[in-house]
């Protein structure tokens, strides 16, 4: 397959702007698909910022 | 600093520059010198792209800023976790499998060498400022703190980084990003047992948080809806989000980072890695910063950080200038005082379950304080050049240098050094990366050997070091300039990620609409920033929005 300076020299490439359906891509660390893992990481942010608003409200010393 | 710390600190550089040059060996070819022949597993990788991301003046900046501040810049880096999901799913696999070196040659094979061009004049103008900066920046702070020569300071670092990264090149840079990167949590962790250590014996933790929250320093999170308002939750999603896909997935010296692993799997949990970690990270060093602040309620902190500068002005020639000083010194220390008993009054009531002193007692006690502050600083800028008084950089340092054991001083001096190497030698490596392939291999001599390009690019790296070096060494007389070149990346940044959306997300668009996107998006922004008031961090949004919707309109009438 062509790649890099091979590729633009070859007037027939055109690069890729969506994955094809056979690629063969690893698993991901944890989870099935990487999908789960982004959705896992999305949730993950969000309880961060769950956590960090309760800790603002805790020490949100009044007067 | 003594003789420990210099001990610490000297055998803390060795040991990257030795490491360095072990774990570049062997990279005599392109593939080998630039992407480490993809052999790079993923934690190798994410801790990289850590590093190079925290610069020296994260690191210090950071934590001062917390101690002037409070801790709500911690949601600058909410956008961040999205942002790599969405390169992981996107960009990565796509980079993999077009086998590119830059990430501007995707840019030609998706659109036209004008394109690339441009991006990668843009990348090499922006990063080249960048890495003057990564060097200038911490070794004024140091020379200052330190008593050192800030030329000395510029020499020893760019030599260090040069010393590896010229022979090594990417797995030289990469393996010692991962030691330096050890060497800053490990220097992290320190700072913040040490600010809580150092206490007085009967204020507690929990006294210390209880303390900082009623001063108004915990502040994580703040749901304002206020475009002017820099640090928000929206502003970090979305606009920090926009400047991590931009500075994820568009620059060089971080998408070079991620193009060295085993495969596309590790390059993504590199990434990931980073989604986990650097959230935490963030308000880990911020509330170490706001530590720092409550440790500075009981110890009387300097009223102007910067040594040099109160030691110019205590000696000032000038007598009623001198006498001003000195006067705001002595209501400075009253009002420092004041805090200190205000400070204890309110745990004593605290513990008592009283509700006399409350919170508003110290924030005025605070206020005080700050007031007979500016008061000095603004006989500072009136006896200085005119130009404005920034200390924050140098709070954290003072802390550590004045109360840290002998040993740690070393240590965190030696962390400092590893954030700013750690930058440096990732950008180095990017700009000659970009230099070689983007401009000398495609423009001006295609064809050559293996052995001619690593050297081409050995000497671009050594170039790039010597012009940061130099850029340093001339930086105090650049003025504003320092503060156009922090400008520079928040103005560029946008239009960059929107001919990169362009290009993955949108297969209709030519090169012209990508092109003139590209040029649009850049008066759009420059536009925004001298007519409005938002923060520059959705500089990034209006950029990117722009040149999309400009490229989809001039390619649906102009058609390849």
């Amino acid at each position: 397959m062509l790649s890099g300076e091979d590729a633009i020299l070859s007037k027939d490439f055109r690069p890729e702007t969506k994955m094809p359906r056979d690629f063969n891509d690893d698993r991901p660390p944890v989870f099935n698909t990487w999908g789960q893992l982004y959705a896992a990481i999305t949730g993950y942010l969000f309880l961060l910022i769950g956590l960090f608003y309760a800790f603002t409200r805790a020490y949100r010393i009044s007067p | 600093m003594r003789m420990l710390d210099w001990v610490v600190l000297i055998l803390s550089l060795v040991a990257i520059v030795g490491y360095g040059l072990y774990k570049g060996r062997g990279s005599g070819s392109i593939q080998a010198y630039l992407l480490a022949d993809k052999s790079m597993p993923w934690w190798a990788m994410g801790l990289s792209i850590m590093a190079t991301q925290a610069s020296a003046i994260t690191f210090i900046g950071t934590t001062g800023q917390a101690y002037v501040d409070g801790m709500r810049f911690v949601q600058f880096y909410f956008g961040l976790p999205l942002a790599m999901i969405i390169i992981s799913a996107v960009a990565v696999p796509l980079y993999h499998r077009a086998r590119v070196v830059t990430a501007y040659e995707y840019l030609e094979q998706r659109f036209d060498a004008k394109t690339r061009l441009a991006a990668s004049i843009i990348f090499l103008v922006q990063r080249g400022l960048g890495v003057g900066l990564a060097l200038y920046a911490p070794a004024v702070v140091l020379s200052v703190i330190l008593g050192w020569s800030e030329r000395v300071t510029v020499l020893i670092m760019a030599g260090v980084v040069i010393s590896y990264a010229v022979p090594g090149g990417i797995k030289a840079v990469t393996w010692t990003d991962v030691q330096q990167m050890m060497l800053i949590f490990l220097g992290i962790l320190g700072a913040f047992f040490a600010a809580v250590w150092l206490m007085p014996s009967d204020v507690s933790f929990a006294d210390a948080l209880y303390l900082a929250g009623a001063s108004g320093r915990l502040n994580a999170i703040d749901f304002s809806l206020d475009p002017n308002n820099r640090y928000t939750v929206w502003s970090g999603l979305i606009g920090g989000g926009f400047l991590a896909l931009s500075y994820f997935g568009c620059d060089q010296s971080q998408v070079q980072r991620y193009l060295t692993g085993k495969s596309v799997g590790h390059s993504r949990t590199s990434l990931m890695f980073n989604a986990v970690v650097k959230v935490p990270l963030q308000f880990f060093i911020l509330l170490t910063g706001a530590m720092v602040f409550v440790f500075y309620q009981f110890e009387p902190p300097p009223m102007l950080f910067n040594r040099a500068v109160q030691a110019s002005m205590e000696r000032a020639a000038d007598v009623p200038a001198a006498e001003q000083y000195h006067a705001a010194r002595r209501q400075y220390e009253q009002a420092l005082e004041h805090r200190r008993d205000t400070a204890y009054r309110l745990l004593d009531a605290r513990q008592n379950n009283s509700s006399t002193p409350n919170a508003a007692e110290l924030r005025e006690a605070n206020r005080a304080v700050e007031a007979a502050r500016r008061e000095g600083i603004a006989l500072v800028e009136q006896t200085g050049d005119g130009r404005a008084y920034d200390d924050t950089n140098y709070i954290f340092l003072t802390f550590v240098t004045t109360y840290f054991p002998v040993g740690a001083v070393g240590l965190i001096i030696a962390a400092i050094f590893a954030a700013a190497m750690s930058t440096i030698s990732a950008e180095l490596n990017s700009l000659a990366t970009t230099s070689m392939i983007d401009i000398y291999r495609r423009h001006f001599h295609r064809g050559a050997t293996d052995r001619h390009y690593v050297l081409i690019a050995k000497a671009a790296t050594a170039f790039w070091g010597v012009y940061a070096a130099a850029f340093a060494f001339f930086g105090g007389r650049l003025g504003s300039l320092i503060e156009a070149v922090n400008l520079v990346g928040s103005l560029f940044y946008g239009s960059l990620l929107g001919v990169f959306v362009l290009a993955f997300g949108f297969p209709s668009v030519t090169g012209t609409g990508a092109f003139t996107g590209l040029v649009v998006g850049e008066i759009a922004i420059l536009l925004t920033s001298q007519l409005t008031g938002i923060s520059f961090l959705w500089y990034n949004v209006v950029g990117c929005v722009v040149v999309v919707a400009t490229g989809l309109l001039v390619s649906r009438f102009r058609p390849a």
